[in-house]
């Protein structure tokens, strides 16, 4: 009789399914807020940046140092933010032997972030918007002018760790009290509604 | 229908009992009709009167976040987001204004405003027999002269609370199902359509409204979304769609505190 009290009250309190109620709490993005590093080598731009770590609903649980490369012949027109093609890098891992690191300096357009400068002939740009979701990177590059590289590409999400050795727990919870949600949640989420 | 008016909606036996045979039970959806562009005009064809909120909202300017209480007196006019964006695609589907036409009497009024509201919401193309609504430019001018009347038309909160589409909110949104949506509704303003957006952050209810979509752009981050929200006459909201991080984001308003939501689409399908 307790049990199908507790079942009887957990079908009427609880909103939505267990394990995605889980699953969304432990997820976390990342999107980059400041540039620390640029180096280019022969291939590949590698940058180093500080990313503000939140929620999904947009909580800040934090800051993070990231890095990562792209390569030069993605950069030779315009990215789109989620074209992205960014390699994770290891922050401690020591930079290609060939590797050369360059001056970041801001510009108000990204055309006047590629005017020649004596002073940088090459060097990274940024172009900061209002949104820093919206700012983007120019790379300048011996005659080249690569890029922009939109700040938002450099965003990622993850499930946090915690949320894993729960997940058959909530899994069997859901199983147990809306078998229904759990019946149908993978037809919707995976086939479309 | 901003905060609270969905807290009904539990994920229990029954509900979802009633769903699977109202999906069973409904006929097979018909075929999708080519759009032509509807030419939103926000000055024009929106209503001159807002959805009022149930609660009265302190946004903090500086953190964003949120404290509410109870609206004294109690709105007369109020949880009818659902309403006013379902009718505003009427009134573009369905309702063609002549201005230079001479007016008629509210009860004439009425009755071309039923009939409005009676229509298809879910079609994409403007109507080959529309209503003809004389001596009005457009909806704002209508709702403007006659607020009662229109509003009258628009029918209970019941309508948002009992949107054929809110079952999709219980189930999780993926980043891919977000995504996808943008890229549609990308496609579907810029053929002309007027989709109508469910925005929500379930279970949290800091959030739970429903927008009309009209005009779209690209950005550097990703898309900039321009709607119609029933909660504010004065001027359209931005949604911003941000492709990096597969989120879209709802800007702030006097109700919400601004920041990431999810989305989903209305009124587009026969189990929506």
């Amino acid at each position: 009789m307790r049990t199908v009290v507790v079942l009887a009250a957990l079908v009427t309190t609880t909103t939505g399914c267990f394990t995605g109620h889980l699953l969304d709490a432990a997820r976390r993005r990342e999107r980059a807020v400041a540039v620390r590093e640029a180096w280019i080598d022969r291939t590949s731009l590698v940058l180093v940046w500080d990313a503000l770590v939140t929620t999904d609903l947009g909580e800040p649980r934090g800051r993070a140092t990231r890095a990562g490369a792209i390569p030069l012949d993605a950069l030779a027109r315009p990215l789109a933010a989620d074209a992205v093609p960014l390699e994770e890098r290891d922050r401690a891992a020591p930079m290609p032997p060939q590797a050369v690191r360059l001056p970041l300096r801001y510009a108000v357009r990204p055309d006047a972030a590629c005017a020649e400068s004596p002073e940088d002939p090459e060097a990274v740009v940024l172009v900061p918007a209002e949104d820093v979701t919206s700012s983007a990177l120019v790379v300048r590059h011996g005659d080249q002018c690569l890029g922009p590289l939109p700040l938002a590409g450099l965003a990622s999400s993850s499930i946090a760790a915690w949320a894993w050795p729960l997940l058959p727990s909530a899994l069997l919870l859901d199983a147990a009290v809306v078998p229904p949600l759990l019946f149908f949640a993978p037809a919707v989420i995976t086939m479309g509604e | 229908m901003t905060h609270g008016v969905m807290r009904s909606a539990r994920p229990s036996w029954g509900m979802l009992t009633a769903l699977v045979v109202l999906a069973s039970a409904t006929s097979a959806c018909g075929p999708v009709r080519s759009a032509a562009p509807l030419g939103f005009v926000f000055e024009r064809d929106t209503f001159a009167f807002a959805n009022e909120t149930v609660w009265e909202y302190q946004v903090d300017p500086a953190t964003g976040s949120t404290r509410w209480s109870k609206r004294q007196p109690v709105p007369s006019f109020s949880l009818r987001c659902g309403n006013m964006a379902r009718a505003a695609r009427q009134f573009r589907l369905h309702a063609r204004f002549v201005p230079d036409a001479p007016r008629v009497d509210a009860a004439t009024y009425a009755a071309l405003v039923q009939e409005v509201v009676s229509r298809d919401a879910r079609g994409r193309a403007p109507s080959p027999t529309p209503v003809v609504i004389p001596g009005m430019v457009g909806l704002r001018a209508l709702s403007a002269a006659y607020p009662e009347l229109v509003q009258a038309a628009l029918g209970g909160s019941w309508r948002s609370y009992l949107q054929r589409g809110n079952w999709r909110m219980i189930f999780p949104f993926s980043e891919r199902h977000q995504r996808a949506t943008a890229a549609r509704l990308h496609r579907a303003v810029s053929r002309g359509e007027l989709p109508i957006l469910h925005v929500l952050r379930y279970p949290q209810l800091t959030i739970n409204h429903l927008v009309l979509v009209y005009a779209a752009s690209p950005t550097a981050a990703g898309i900039d979304f321009v709607a119609y929200d029933p909660n504010d006459a004065e001027g359209p909201i931005h949604i911003a769609w941000n492709a990096g991080a597969g989120q879209f984001e709802y800007p702030r308003t006097r109700y919400f505190g601004g920041g990431p939501v999810k989305v989903y689409e209305v009124y587009d399908r026969w189990f929506r």
